[in-house]
């Protein structure tokens, strides 16, 4: 749920990318981060562990003005992949707006892919939230690499439920769909929101477009 | 278990079972069919092509009832019978019908209906086959609430056997059913095998099948220049493109008596779950069926390390291959992983290599390389859900990021391309806004196509997706080459501007447009082009621009 201010007409939302360990999750972020502006952004935050790494940044973009006269801000997360760190991941999904699940394309990886979306589901369910009910995308990066499953496999593990989610192949190490997957859970995300909450922005402030 | 009347066999599963041994899929496919549609549908000149003429009368024939069948072809040319109609029992595919497409009354499930044989494709040993579900909406209008428009077009797949199919042979002896045995050719033997003489499951194996009694020509084993024989035959190689779309020549022009003696050689050689010892590695042929074939050698290069004994590691090189049930296999296929008991593993060990293994616990689990597997694994294994909906905004709103992502594409050479939505709209009759990544799901979703790639003539790929990255990357390469080369060579032969070359790779076909800078290509789901699909994927080509 994002947080708004009403005093400084902001909102603010949080996407998180999810998935197994060293799936490129991190790799997004430092893309995205390297790309914006310093002036449109806050710094990169790495926490980091032994093994992996826990990221956030904060991020004030460009048109600043996008939902009936709110700046909109967006929160970047990344989740660590290994499956000793749920705790964390837990926290960083709690109130999560929108999520990139990123899956890593190579053969070896297909269980743990399996694995961590499951956890994905399992940890939303904790805050009664179902995948079926957040924004989410699809990201199948690593596609450079020779070793890949082909995408039909990776949408047949992934993306199989019901409700079938825009997926991107890409390749963040040098950026390739990086930003396309972003923008496309942000739509996902705008659209939700204007559906059911545009109407908050309107009431206190009134500052409709 | 009895096997129906209309049991036919799709040829290319079993066809590069003999080859010799290779892991390369690409390796020696006996014959690699090229077919062009140029702009006025004209076909391009390829030799020991039968007239144009000829091939255009052969066209898949879907009667919308038990209509009479076409008088059986006594020629002794080579061209192929004209069509005969298959008869089908409801009950074979009724509960694997969308139900939401369903007339609220329940039919008579025994009752035959007609299909062609160009819209079936039996899958030989397992016994199951597949009919796009617009050609049975076709046959039997009356279950179905509604015509099936294109957007529900999915493939039936549906079991020869069981109760149904019992069922079915009973009914082959009904008048309805005669079309099977009066169109079958009469020369070398026929499709029909009465249900009273059809082997019991058990005999299918090893003992002699009653089929091979209706063969003029004994049904000997299969050899590869058998398979040659058939590929060669001049007649059915090479078809033009017609309203009504191309025929297969592996599914249905291939003569009725060799079609039976490759199925029986299958049918015979390879019980489930056992080994063909000492047979060569033949390309996984036999994954179309129930069964998927897989090399010792990278089952073994996967074994967890504690498993490596000495023992084991002495059949580095192997090139013995071990048969398993898809059954045992495609299950776990969701979980990304596929392991199968040790037991399970030698039993499907030729006799000689089971000491090496003899040490591991029985249950003890041995993993099996997915990629392994999917180098036979059958599309329809890994089919999405059909009840899917998918979930793309219908307008577009501007995001901040939306400016990076454009930048992005065009600094990746993805940015070109422009879309006309609307009049991609009215090609795909939706009203959902249609970008570039959305049409080409479209194309690839078009009935009697499964996947659909658009890339550069450079290789850069924009959208969508074949079936493997080098699937992929090989059509980026070849399909640009092909046609400068055809339209070089068809510009002196004055015919009209090439825009489709369909290529038939065993069980494979697939088709790739090209037009300015962009090249498309589209895997066919078993045969090729239905009517006015070609031109729509045309149509959709005309509105991309680079
Ligand atoms: N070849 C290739 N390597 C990638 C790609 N994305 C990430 N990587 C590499 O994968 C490793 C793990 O990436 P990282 O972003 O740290 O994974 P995380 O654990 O999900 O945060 C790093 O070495 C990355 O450089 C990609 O698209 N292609
Ligand atoms: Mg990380």
């Amino acid at each position: 749920m994002p947080t708004i201010n009403y005093a400084a007409k902001e909102i603010q939302f949080k996407i998180v990318y999810c998935g197994a360990a060293l799936c490129g999750k991190t790799t997004n972020l430092v893309y995205i981060h390297s790309r914006i502006a310093p002036a449109h952004r806050g710094d990169l935050v790495s926490l980091a562990t032994a093994a992996d790494r826990t990221l956030f940044f904060d991020f004030l973009p460009l048109s600043a003005v996008i939902l009936q006269g709110f700046k909109t801000k967006f929160q970047l997360y990344t989740v660590p992949g290994q499956v000793i760190y749920n705790a964390t991941r837990q926290l960083v999904l709690r109130n999560v707006d929108g999520v990139v699940f990123v899956a890593d394309s190579q053969w070896d990886k297909m269980e743990e892919n399996v694995e961590s979306f499951r956890n994905l589901e399992q940890n939303l369910q904790k805050q009664s939230l179902s995948l079926d009910a957040v924004p989410y995308v699809l990201q199948l990066n690593k596609r450079d690499l020779q070793d890949v499953a082909p995408t039909n496999y990776l949408q047949y593990l992934l993306n199989n439920r019901k409700r079938r989610v825009q997926s991107f192949e890409s390749i963040a190490t040098t950026g390739v769909n990086v930003f396309s997957t972003l923008d496309a859970v942000t739509q996902v995300l705008l659209h939700k929101f204007n559906r059911e909450r545009g109407q908050l922005l309107a009431v206190p402030g009134g500052g409709g477009r | 278990m009895p096997f129906l009347n209309w049991f036919r066999k799709k040829s290319t599963s079993t066809e590069a079972e003999p080859k010799a041994s290779s892991a390369d899929k690409s390796s020696p496919e006996p014959t690699t069919v090229i077919e062009t549609a140029s702009g006025n549908s004209e076909q391009a000149s390829v030799p020991d092509t039968p007239s144009t003429e000829q091939q255009l009368t052969e066209t898949p024939v879907i009667p919308l009832s038990a209509a009479a069948p076409p008088e059986p072809k006594t020629s002794s040319t080579a061209e192929p019978a004209s069509t005969p109609h298959l008869s089908v029992p409801l009950g074979a595919f009724y509960e694997k019908l969308p139900p939401h497409l369903l007339a609220s009354i329940r039919p008579d499930l025994k009752r035959l209906i007609q299909i062609a044989p160009e819209d079936i494709v039996i899958e030989e040993n397992a016994e199951e086959a597949t009919v796009p579900l617009s050609i049975l909406s076709l046959s039997c209008p009356d279950i179905f609430v509604r015509p099936v428009a294109a957007s529900d077009e999915i493939p039936i797949t549906f079991s020869l056997s069981g109760p149904v199919a019992a069922s079915a042979a009973e009914s082959s002896q009904q008048p309805e059913a005669q079309p099977l045995k009066t169109a079958a050719p009469p020369e070398p033997g026929s499709l029909v095998v009465p249900a009273d003489t059809r082997p019991e499951e058990g005999s299918k194996m090893g003992e002699p099948h009653p089929i091979k009694e209706q063969l003029t020509e004994s049904g000997s084993p299969t050899r590869p220049d058998e398979i040659e024989s058939v590929e060669r035959q001049p007649a059915p190689t090479v078809r033009a493109t017609t309203a009504s779309g191309k025929i297969n020549l592996r599914d249905v022009t291939v003569p009725v008596d060799e079609l039976i003696r490759l199925r029986e050689s299958a049918a015979g050689a390879k019980p489930l779950a056992s080994a063909s010892s000492g047979t060569e590695f033949s390309g996984h042929t036999s994954s179309a069926e129930k069964e998927i074939r897989l090399r010792l050698q990278s089952v073994l290069s996967n074994l967890p390390p504690g498993l490596e004994q000495p023992s084991i590691q002495d059949l580095s090189g192997t090139e013995t291959e071990i048969v398993l049930p898809l059954d045992l296999i495609q299950p776990q296929l969701a979980q990304g992983r596929v392991v199968v008991s040790a037991a399970t593993f030698c039993k499907a060990l030729p006799d000689d290599l089971k000491p090496h293994f003899e040490a591991i616990e029985p249950s003890t689990e041995i993993p099996i390389p997915l990629r392994e597997i999917f180098l036979g694994l059958p599309h329809e294994a890994i089919k999405l859900r059909e009840d899917q909906e998918m979930v793309h905004p219908q307008e577009t709103i501007q995001t901040p990021f939306r400016a990076h992502a454009e930048e992005d594409a065009k600094r990746f050479g993805l940015e070109q391309v422009k879309v006309n939505s609307e009049r991609l709209q009215a090609i795909f009759l939706t009203d959902e806004t249609l970008d570039l990544p959305k049409t080409i799901t479209k194309v690839g979703e078009l009935p009697g196509l499964r996947s659909c790639l658009l890339n550069t003539t450079d290789g850069l790929k924009l959208a969508g997706g074949l079936d493997s990255p080098d699937q992929e990357q090989a059509v980026s390469v070849l399909a640009p080459e092909l046609f400068k080369e055809a339209r070089s060579k068809l510009a002196e032969m004055q015919f009209g501007a090439l825009e489709t070359i369909t290529l038939h790779c065993g069980r494979d076909q697939l088709s790739t447009f090209l037009q300015g800078k962009l090249c498309l290509t589209v895997l066919h789901d078993n045969r090729p082009f239905k009517p006015g699909i070609r031109e729509k994927v045309q149509a959709v080509m005309n509105e991309l621009v680079l």
